[in-house]
């Protein structure tokens, strides 16, 4: 006797039913895995910022800002969402000497069009950090505080805003004091 | 329709095609699980990876933060120590070459903090004393900060003239975690150089000093006294560096005279403007900007009269005890069994009266420089000086009081091991 082959017509529906409803749950469950990718990348994104420039802005900001307070220039100065560091500390002996025109000497830093931001010596601002929404700086004795916030690149599912994450840093400018005798610097 | 026999090859081929099969998914199986391997491990060797290096940064910081510490230790110490024994070390026999780094950054990231013992001792501090004031400062888990003094390298390396020198800081902080390509890297460095100045500008040259253009002194009877000891009794420098006032000398009566006594060799009243300008330190004090910058500054300073560095801003009475350095602006009467042991400096504007049993041991300065403002204009300086008062130079209570001031930071910079001298 022949063996019967293939499938009949209702089972051939059935199984295109069936299959379709494990494919859509299959397809949901890899959406949400997507989703879930997704933000975790945003977050990932934003945080990483928050962990690096703590770094970065100390290899900047501490020598700038790490001078005697009675020196000839502003050395810090704060306005709202900006900071100006200023010191003359590096020179052809490796020592101060008398101008701030060697790279890193003059620095400023602010937030605007949703980065951070910097200029060095007599340059425009240059983006540094993406997604930082705000910079709030303070300064009290010989700290620096600041205050950096970023956002997630944009809305995380279910969300109508990005999220946004603080860190608050705290620089010690131990050099930023003044002096009884008069310094000057090394000619 | 074939003919099939019970052991014909349609029978025969059953067995093997499910054989096959089962190899089949044992060999998938095992592809998979060394798949999975592979991807654990390079899961975990990029963590471990990330960790490391997350350590190494801290190591770094920490290494870094030790390091400042022992330039603020440094700082804190060179006010105490004798600038030529330290450069030359402890037992006086000089080092070859020149060292300024307290150890190479290849002995620092080898070396057990504990144990470490430096080569050469030139540059290790000496307080005045001629005690060894240790080499450095030691933390918990072996953390350390080891500093050294040179000299700056406008003077010979031994000998210190303008009291600035070159400290440098190494701070070692242990690796968290071992870094199996390099084992015998243990220790995270760190360099630090500063350069700084002790303060001995004020350094006095007799028992009364007189920085000032006229003089108003006065001295009432022949029970007071002023005992330059081995220095003059009172020296005196002009602004202006005309001849010293005559007014000066004038002011003593000849029966007054036995109520000042200075070292055999010395004139009672010397002029010391010569000796100012011979020493790079101390000629800095004839300078505009010297002594409005002082004033401007000394509140800052001031650490009350219990604190060895003091500031009287306002005019008035004393009658209590101080040792150390203190400075006074505007009229001061010292009176009643007052006792100031270490340097009296007087700013001016007014007068400074000495009566009944006060007294001054060690030296004081009289300069009437007014206000900070551009220029320097010195006042008439005014003393006077009566009853039992009495003034000696002791050298003891002016190096006491000197130490009291904070050295000044002149420079301050990070150093590579390719910036250090070699390592030396």
């Amino acid at each position: 006797m022949n063996a019967q082959k293939g499938h009949s017509l209702v089972e051939t529906l059935w199984a295109l039913f069936l299959g379709t409803i494990v494919l859509g749950a299959l397809l949901g469950a890899v959406r949400h895995a997507q989703i879930f990718s997704s933000d975790l990348d945003l977050l990932l994104e934003r945080d990483g910022n928050l962990w690096l420039l703590p770094v970065l802005l100390s290899q900047w900001m501490t020598p700038a800002g790490n001078m005697r307070s009675e020196g000839q220039w502003e050395g810090l100065s704060i306005s709202e969402n900006t900071v100006s560091a200023r010191s003359d500390i590096d020179g052809a002996s490796g020592f101060p000497d008398g101008d701030t025109s060697d790279r890193y000497e003059n620095i400023a830093l602010k937030c605007s069009g949703g980065s951070l931001r910097m200029r060095s010596g007599g340059g425009g601002f240059q983006p540094v950090s993406p997604a930082v929404v705000s910079l709030r700086p303070s300064w009290s004795g010989r700290i620096l505080r600041l205050e950096i916030t970023t956002a997630t690149a944009r809305p995380l599912w279910r969300r109508s805003a990005p999220s946004l994450q603080t860190v608050e840093v705290l620089y010690a400018l131990p050099n930023y004091r003044p002096t009884l005798f008069e310094g000057g610097s090394e000619q | 329709m074939k003919p099939t026999l019970p052991n014909g090859p349609t029978a025969a081929r059953r067995p093997d095609h499910a054989s096959r099969l089962r190899g089949f998914v044992l060999i998938a199986a095992l592809w998979l699980l060394v798949l999975m391997g592979l991807l654990g491990t390079l899961c975990y060797w990029t963590t471990l990876g990330i960790w490391r290096m997350e350590r190494r940064v801290e190591g770094q910081l920490e290494a870094r933060l030790w390091a400042e510490n022992g330039i603020e230790y440094a700082s804190s110490l060179l006010s105490t120590i004798d600038l030529n024994a330290t450069l030359g070390g402890p037992d006086g026999i000089p080092c070859p070459g020149t060292r300024r780094n307290p150890a190479s950054f290849q002995d620092a990231v080898q070396l057990a903090p504990g144990d470490w013992e430096a080569s050469c001792d030139d540059g290790f501090p000496v307080t005045e004393g001629g005690a060894s004031a240790g080499k450095a400062i030691h933390g918990a888990r072996g953390r350390m900060a080891a500093i050294r003094f040179s000299n700056n390298s406008e003077e010979d390396p031994r000998r210190d003239q303008d009291r600035v020198v070159l400290v440098r800081s190494l701070g070692v902080a242990p690796r968290l975690t071992a870094a199996p390509e390099t084992p015998e890297v243990r220790n995270s460095a760190f360099l630090i150089e500063a350069r700084l100045r002790q303060e001995r500008a004020l350094e006095p040259s007799g028992a009364i000093n007189i920085l000032a253009d006229e003089a108003s002194l006065s001295w009432s009877g022949r029970a007071f006294s002023v005992d330059g000891a081995d220095h003059a009794a009172i020296a005196a420098a002009t602004w202006t560096g005309d001849s010293l006032p005559a007014d000066l000398a004038d002011s003593v009566a000849v029966s007054q005279i036995g109520s000042f006594q200075a070292d055999q060799g010395l004139p009672l009243f010397m002029d010391f403007r010569l000796d100012l300008l011979s020493s790079p330190d101390r000629q800095r004090i004839l300078s505009p900007g010297f002594w409005s910058h002082f004033r401007l500054r000394l509140p800052d300073f001031d650490r009350g009269l219990q604190g060895g560095l003091a500031f009287l801003s306002e005019p008035g009475d004393f009658s209590a005890s101080f040792q150390g350095f203190l400075a006074v602006a505007g009229e001061l009467r010292l009176k009643g069994d007052a006792l100031v042991r270490g340097l009296l400096v007087h700013l001016g504007p007014g007068r400074v009266e000495m009566t009944d049993r006060a007294r001054v041991e060690g030296a004081i300065w009289l300069t009437n420089a007014e206000e900070p403002q551009p220029g320097l204009h010195a006042e008439p300086v005014s003393f006077a000086m009566g009853d039992q008062a009495a003034v000696r130079f002791d050298a003891a209570a002016v190096r006491e009081a000197l130490s009291q001031l904070p050295a000044t930071r002149l420079g301050w910079r990070i150093l590579f091991p390719e910036m250090s001298d070699g390592g030396l």
